[in-house]
């Protein structure tokens, strides 16, 4: 289900209604039970409604991690050892073929090509099913866990089954973690009106990011870089600005509304961002920049090949290696890799030269977000143009073409944009720094509270671009 | 949960309070604008539109057909109702509401077969009938697109949604402006644009195809109508057959520029590869006018 749809508006209400029904009318012993089936039967069908042939994958998924760690657990550690292996192979199997059977066979004909030998390994046309990095790498991290003992294999499969398909979050996120979210499955939850009221708040905001502020910036950019070569190099720069923004409010909108669902339906979600573009490095930006990912990556990449406990070049290394299994996990395409391998190397460098521990103040602070800012966005062309080559020219136009024409689509189109803009830097701006000022959404007095909302509702409907578009990280 | 359920009650009264406020202030803002898009599209729906040619079409038609040019070669009044990335939902609805009030002796609809003929979002065309959705054709239109955006057009803030800032400021200021509904391009195509052939698979959009059919009925007896396939940059080679089709089918004039070669390739005409400007479009319309007025003295 899309959080930006129509459908969301009127299912949701009614799942809401019936989940508390459901909680409010059986004795506190059977409560969690009961929410956790219908939670389930609303997630898969949700699932079905979308690809009814993909469930199954996620179903495989689910059946082999779940017995998998069974086995683990009761194993001694030799056996223990290669079950975690075969269940690592089989969870992560379809993750491969789906998406990058065709980016793996492409590249091996165009290996062979170059050595003068034809190959012709075909590709497939199959539909990749949606959030499977997502759950693949939940149900993965969860094997990891008990394979290292870190939680026990869970042994009600509705409930296991329910921690992977849960459909706030099963297309994009956040990635949980078993130790977070399968004690909440268990847990009795009663209406809490505080959680409620917050999670709405959240959803709210959330939906003012994608549909006012994201999908808005969106046609600017879409526009600009669907045929950059006629463009002047100020309008490809504004348009990577206003990409590194539209990703933000994208991802972290969806992030706040899966939050939101999830705190109306008395979970907790982790938060998967925290004002990203106010960090004073791209080591600290990755702490703050998807956060599910990256410690995901940082637990069961970049610690088990050994993390920063190993000679400085090993670690290096390593950083380089986690950080192009981030790119892979984006997409079967070498723009991703890339961009992951940058991040990779700019981390590698700032650790070379002590700035990822160091916090600056005053006027250095100020230069080095903006800088930060700027190396960032420049890298998002990498994950965003189709090819390693259009990037190259994106980039070329931007640092070579001064002259030209700044395209700003319709005047009331472009005061939009630098409405919305505006008004999430703002909002970012006093989070960061001043977070008892301006507290418009948890403001003391219910008139200013409400005006807000109703601003910002007002403002969503007057000018928000209800086209469903889907979220940009669903198709990861 | 019962305080909770009492808020929300009362924060979404207030919401409705504020959506029907404003329901009237876009109606009043649309009602009274005095010049711009909103003033155009307020004339073409509630009779303003009196001419003896209309043209219909997407931003092609807009920048493509000169009306003062046409009507100094054919001694007919013409009206260019063209709307930027729009084509057959959007000017079926717009052909119906002014035929409600007058019959044009000529429709010329300039094709483009992205917005005409290939399968897209169609919800994107219904933007500008939103304002005129208490109509029944307009509403029938809505209905065969999608049928949610019929529940949606309950909340007046989404029936002025993008558009609210324009209507507002087209009461004061205008920031577009027209002659007779031709938006025409000063500039003049610069560099020279490399073809970028598209290995996208189109599929025939058949919700678009049937609504052209519809506008060729409800044109015949009543008005000629002619479809034209202006020209590009780039010589257009898509496939038409679909409007073939049709258009043998029903009688209807195919007049296709697309391979003509007095505008192929000659960047003077064009202010990039799809749209002519002013001096493209000056001679196009010179060269539409004579065709008109060989239809019109055939049909004599």
């Amino acid at each position: 289900m899309i959080f930006n749809s129509f459908q969301f508006l009127w299912l949701f209400p009614i799942i809401f209604i019936v989940y508390y029904i459901c909680n409010s009318i059986v004795g506190n012993k059977k409560q969690s039970k009961l929410s956790n089936y219908l939670l389930l039967i609303i997630s898969y069908l949700l699932y079905l409604q979308w690809n009814p042939a993909c469930t199954l994958v996620l179903l495989g998924v689910t059946l082999c991690t779940y017995f998998g760690a069974i086995f683990i657990e009761e194993k001694e550690r030799q056996k223990k050892r290669i079950i975690a292996f075969i269940t690592l192979i089989l969870g992560t199997f379809p993750l491969l073929f789906f998406k990058y059977y065709n980016f793996i066979s492409s590249s091996i004909n165009e290996g062979f090509a170059y050595l003068g030998i034809e190959i012709g390994l075909n590709g497939i046309n199959l539909a990749i099913p949606l959030g499977l990095s997502f759950y693949t790498f939940q149900a993965i991290g969860y094997v990891s866990d008990v394979y290292s003992k870190k939680v026990k294999a869970e042994r009600n499969l509705p409930d296991y089954m329910l921690f992977i398909a849960f459909f706030p979050q099963i297309f994009s996120g956040p990635i949980s973690k078993a130790s977070s979210l399968l004690p909440q499955i268990k847990a009795n939850r009663n209406f809490d009106y505080l959680q409620a009221v917050q999670g709405l708040k959240w959803l709210l905001w959330g939906f003012f990011m994608k549909v006012f502020v994201a999908d808005r910036l969106g046609l600017y950019v879409d526009t600009v870089y669907s045929n950059y070569e006629y463009y002047s190099g100020g309008t490809c720069f504004l348009a990577s600005l206003f990409y590194s923004l539209q990703i933000y409010c994208d991802f972290a909108g969806y992030s706040l509304m899966a939050i939101g669902v999830g705190s109306l339906l008395g979970f907790n979600l982790i938060n998967n961002f925290n004002r990203p573009y106010f960090a004073q490095s791209v080591t600290e930006f990755w702490h703050r920049w998807h956060i599910s990912l990256s410690l995901w990556l940082k637990d069961y990449i970049y610690i088990p090949l050994g993390g920063s406990r190993c000679s400085k070049l090993r670690s290096y290394l390593n950083i380089l290696a986690t950080f192009l299994v981030s790119g892979i996990w984006h997409g079967a395409n070498l723009t991703f890799i890339v961009w992951g391998g940058i991040h990779g190397l700019l981390q590698i460098a700032e650790k070379f030269l002590g700035l990822h521990k160091r916090n600056s103040r005053g006027i250095i602070k100020a230069f080095r977000i903006l800088l930060t800012f700027l190396i960032i966005d420049i890298v998002w062309i990498f994950f965003r143009m189709p090819t390693i080559s259009s990037a190259i020219d994106v980039c070329r136009k931007i640092f070579t073409d001064f002259g030209g024409e700044l395209y700003k689509s319709t005047n009331t189109s472009f005061f939009l944009m630098l409405l919305g803009v505006t008004m999430i830097l703002l909002k970012e701006f006093f989070d960061e720094y001043f977070p008892k000022r301006l507290r418009l959404f948890d403001n003391k007095s219910i008139i200013v509270r409400y005006t807000s909302y109703l601003i910002i509702l007002s403002l969503i409907l007057l000018f928000g671009v209800f086209d469903s578009t889907q979220f940009i990280y669903v198709s990861f | 949960m019962k305080r909770f359920i009492l808020k929300l009650s009362f924060f979404l009264i207030l919401l409705i309070i504020i959506d029907y406020t404003f329901g009237v202030l876009g109606k009043k803002a649309l009602e009274s604008a005095t010049s711009g898009d909103t003033k155009r599209e307020y004339i073409v729906a509630n009779g303003g539109i009196t001419d003896e040619i209309v043209v219909l079409g997407s931003s092609r038609a807009v920048h493509h057909y000169h009306p003062t040019i046409i009507e100094e070669n054919t001694g007919l009044s013409c009206y260019n109702v063209g709307v930027d990335g729009n084509g057959i939902i959007l000017m079926y609805g717009r052909l119906s509401l002014i035929m409600k009030y007058h019959t044009p002796k000529l429709v010329i609809y300039d094709i483009t077969k992205d917005f005409d003929l290939n399968k897209n979002d169609n919800t994107k065309y219904l933007g500008l009938l939103k304002y005129f959705y208490d109509d029944k054709t307009i509403k029938e239109i809505f209905s065969s697109v999608d049928k949610l955006e019929c529940y949606k057009m309950y909340s007046n803030m989404y029936k002025y949604n993008s558009k609210f800032l324009q209507l507002i400021a087209d009461n004061f200021h205008s920031f577009s402006t027209n002659i007779k509904g031709y938006k025409p391009i000063h500039h003049t195509m610069e560099y020279v644009p490399k073809r970028n052939i598209s290995n996208q698979k189109t599929e025939l959009d058949s919700l678009k195809i049937g609504y052209l059919e519809k506008l060729i009925l409800l044109c015949k007896d009543k008005s000629q109508l002619i479809f034209v396939i202006s020209p590009s940059y780039f010589e257009d080679n898509q496939d038409y057959s679909p409007l073939i089709n049709l258009c043998a089918k029903h009688n209807i004039s195919l007049l296709d520029y697309g391979k003509d070669t007095t505008f192929i390739g000659k960047r003077r005409f064009f202010g990039d590869t799809v749209h002519m400007n002013n001096d493209g479009a000056t001679d196009f319309s010179r060269i539409i006018a004579n065709e008109i007025n060989k239809l019109l003295n055939k049909n004599k």
